[in-house]
């Protein structure tokens, strides 16, 4: 394995309006959003997205491809650089 | 790269967003493997593991702690308890976590144990 030279910094908050919005766009229809004590919960198929603030964490079940597209739509919806 | 004027200057890129008055967003994923091949109990699994992962990535410090759990930079390693109901089943399934800055290392590691693990203690 290569060294690791690409670490990507991300900056600003997530829109999850658009965000949900987007994954409807891309077929992932069956979205339920629930306030947390923290802030929003995406639940999702099996796969449980906890939003607080200025940080997110995806909790999945070993679908890569499923984690590479909510991945890819989250990052086209903060509103950083 | 920060360019002010016609100054350009080359600096981290914590500095950077620090700099520009940003603020990090910080975005971690979790996910499971299922190892089936591996050898219970956890203990021993984990140092199978462990041992399995020092040979490939030589050139990253991976740690294995007290509870087992094993961390390679941002990336933790645990062992997930089975459902009463799965005791018996053979092999155990593992959680990944790591930040999206490690993502490259992340999907390595969830590649590694997912295929190199099984073939390769055959």
């Amino acid at each position: 394995h290569e060294e690791v030279v690409h670490r990507p910094l991300l900056c600003g908050k997530l829109n999850v309006g658009s965000f949900v919005e987007n994954l409807k766009q891309e077929g992932l229809a069956d979205v339920k959003v629930e306030e947390g004590s923290a802030g929003k919960i995406i639940l999702l198929q099996d796969t449980v997205i906890q939003i607080e603030g200025d940080s997110t964490h995806i909790v999945c079940q070993g679908n890569e491809t499923l984690r590479v597209k909510l991945r890819d739509i989250l990052l086209k919806n903060l509103d950083g650089i | 790269v920060i360019i002010k004027g016609n100054n350009m200057q080359l600096v981290d890129s914590n500095d950077a967003i620090h700099e520009l008055k940003l603020k990090k967003h910080e975005l971690r994923f979790t996910s499971t493997v299922h190892i089936p091949n591996i050898h219970r109990p956890t203990s021993v699994a984990m140092n199978q593991l462990h041992g399995h992962l020092k040979k490939n990535l030589r050139s990253h410090n991976i740690s294995i702690n007290s509870e087992e759990n094993i961390l390679i930079d941002s990336v933790l390693l645990k062992a997930q308890s089975p459902a009463e109901e799965k005791t018996d089943q053979e092999g155990m399934d593992v959680l990944v976590s790591w930040s999206m800055q490690d993502e490259e290392l992340g999907t390595y590691i969830m590649d590694l144990l997912r295929t190199g693990f099984q073939t390769r203690t055959t």
